[in-house]
């Protein structure tokens, strides 16, 4: 999404190239913090804290990586560490995450999913699951590309991922029947 | 093939980590298995609604909104970094991964944005001295009262240890053991006081200079952040004096004036091993009473009257007659031949008493 010379411009002193640069990308950085931390104002100080960070770091880019996971490695830890000064954690209980409801999944009307409800469950994912979902969704990145944005092993990724959508729909279903869970 | 496993190739499917073989086991499987099926539609219809969920853009652009940070940051960076070494600027702007650019973030926004945040930083760094003043002073001024009203009782503790905290320490005797007693009490409560506020003040700061890097981020922290800190310096007070106990030898060479608060803890055993200390001279009118030097008898004051008890078989050698006034600053003479104690009386006047210790006897005494 960034051309390869317009980083290395960036990274030898260039300004202007650094600034575009920064145009460039700063709407992937903010669409991450914004459905990281589901606020628009959090979203808009987290992106602005990344693209500084990213504006005096830039420096420390390496090319093995993949430019759009170092810059998604930045954002998504400020939004981690804002998440977790502003949130308490909520832990995943995976006894309710497997195949909740088998009877009632006939009687599903596959009807579309409100945004809001999609909004308000992926609130309710822990900020793990909740952040592999994002990069997954929002910049559709592959597990390996997430697992290298978030530095974490393939299979952690794969795990997050599976048991954020299982929860995602459990909610979801809750959600359209109106019921209260459980 | 358990549902289970097919669990894990449908949400494989999803991300389009299937190879041909496998999407033939998984829908083999959904074609028999109804619960599946369902499960597998609506993993797909989540994973649909997930991919068009809205491409959100910022309001403005972010980049513009900082360019005023970034020269800032270059102005930075061009100062320190003379000797065209290209990571001193980094470093210089941004140094430190969390709290740095965290704090600069927090001013930089405080100045685009929320121009009170700059303000607003700076009562809050006001009200946590304010707290910790607050939760380390009353202590010491609630002394300081208590200490006015009955400063004998005070005097008479650091009194009656100054002669042993004089030994132990090996410092500062004169101040130990000179004066008289109700600037000694005074001495003591108030060292101890600063001693309790300066340590948790130190404690403190490292907390409070971190928490006021977040604060302006976050109004939460803010907010939340008061109350509890307040609380923790008192517990840290608390501790604190039982700190100072634990830690005597030290703490006494490093803050001498920790002693006289040591002094006011170990009362009981400094009380019945005190010796004479320089002015022969020791006050009291608490329950437990002043030992006379020669630490055969034992003087004390209830209400209206004096007692002497023989210290080795407990009889009392004499009771004073009831004199209507609260009775204090009883003082032993240096070879405990006498004591002499006052009787405050109504409208601050004093009377002042002799008791001869040969022969048990007292009489009235002029004042000195």
């Amino acid at each position: 999404m960034v051309e390869p010379g317009l980083i290395k411009a960036a990274q030898s002193g260039d300004r202007d190239a650094l600034i575009t640069l920064l145009r460039e990308i700063e709407t992937h950085v903010y669409r991450t913090a914004y459905y990281i931390l589901n606020n628009e104002q959090d979203a808009m100080d987290a992106a602005q804290e990344a693209l500084i960070r990213i504006y005096t770091k830039i420096g420390s880019y390496e090319e093995k990586a993949q430019f759009k996971t170092w810059i998604q490695r930045i954002v998504t830890n400020i939004c981690i560490d804002k998440f977790r000064r502003s949130k308490p954690t909520v832990s995943i209980d995976e006894h309710e995450l497997v195949f909740r409801e088998k009877r009632n999944v006939e009687d599903e009307v596959m009807s579309a999913y409100a945004l809001q409800d999609i909004r308000k469950a992926i609130d309710q994912l822990p900020e793990h699951h909740r952040t592999v979902v994002v990069l997954r969704y929002l910049q559709d990145f592959s597990y390996n590309e997430i697992a290298d944005s978030l530095d974490l092993p393939l299979n952690t990724v794969k795990s997050y991922l599976f048991r954020a959508r299982q929860q995602l729909q459990a909610l979801l279903h809750d959600y359209q029947k109106g019921g209260v869970r459980g | 093939m358990k549902c289970q496993e097919v669990m894990e190739l449908m949400q494989r499917h999803l991300d389009d980590d299937l190879d041909s073989d496998e999407i033939e086991v998984l829908y083999s499987h959904t074609r028999q298995c109804p619960d599946c099926a369902a499960m597998f539609e609506r993993l797909k219809l989540l994973s649909q609604e997930l991919t068009s969920l809205p491409k959100v853009v910022p309001s403005y652009s972010l980049v513009d909104a900082i360019l005023p940070e970034l020269e800032r940051i270059d102005k930075l960076a061009g100062r320190t970094a003379e000797d065209s070494d290209p990571t001193a600027a980094a470093k210089a702007a941004g140094h430190g991964e969390a709290v740095q650019p965290d704090s600069r973030m927090s001013r930089r926004t405080g100045r685009k944005r929320w121009p009170s945040w700059g303000a607003l930083g700076g009562v809050i760094a006001a009200g946590i001295v304010t707290g910790l003043f607050i939760a380390t002073y009353p202590p010491g001024m609630s002394k300081d009262k208590a200490n006015s009203d009955m400063y004998t009782a005070d005097g008479a503790v650091s009194m009656s240890m100054e002669s042993d905290v004089a030994q132990k320490m090996k410092i500062a005797p004169g101040e130990a053991a000179g004066g008289d007693a109700p600037v000694a009490g005074d001495a003591s409560v108030g060292t101890e006081s600063y001693a309790g506020g300066g340590d948790s003040g130190k404690q403190a700061e490292p907390e409070g200079s971190q928490s006021s890097g977040y604060v302006p981020l976050s109004s939460e922290s803010t907010s939340g952040g008061g109350a509890p800190r307040q609380e923790e310096a008192e517990e840290r007070i608390g501790s604190e004096a039982w700190r100072v106990e634990d830690q005597f030898g030290e703490e006494n060479f490093v803050e001498p004036t920790d002693g006289p608060a040591k002094a006011a803890t170990e009362q009981p055993p400094g009380f019945l091993e005190s010796e004479p200390d320089a002015n022969g001279f020791t006050v009291n009118n608490n329950a437990l009473g002043t030992p006379s030097p020669d630490g055969l008898y034992l003087a004390s004051a209830d209400q209206y009257s004096i007692r002497v008890v023989a210290l080795d078989t407990g009889e009392t050698v004499l009771e004073t007659s009831r004199k209507n006034g609260k009775h204090t600053n009883i003082v032993w003479a240096q070879d405990s031949s006498s004591l002499t104690y006052e009787v405050q009386l109504e409208q601050g006047a004093i009377e002042r008493y002799v008791i001869d210790a040969a022969k048990w006897t007292e009489q009235k005494a002029g004042h000195p």
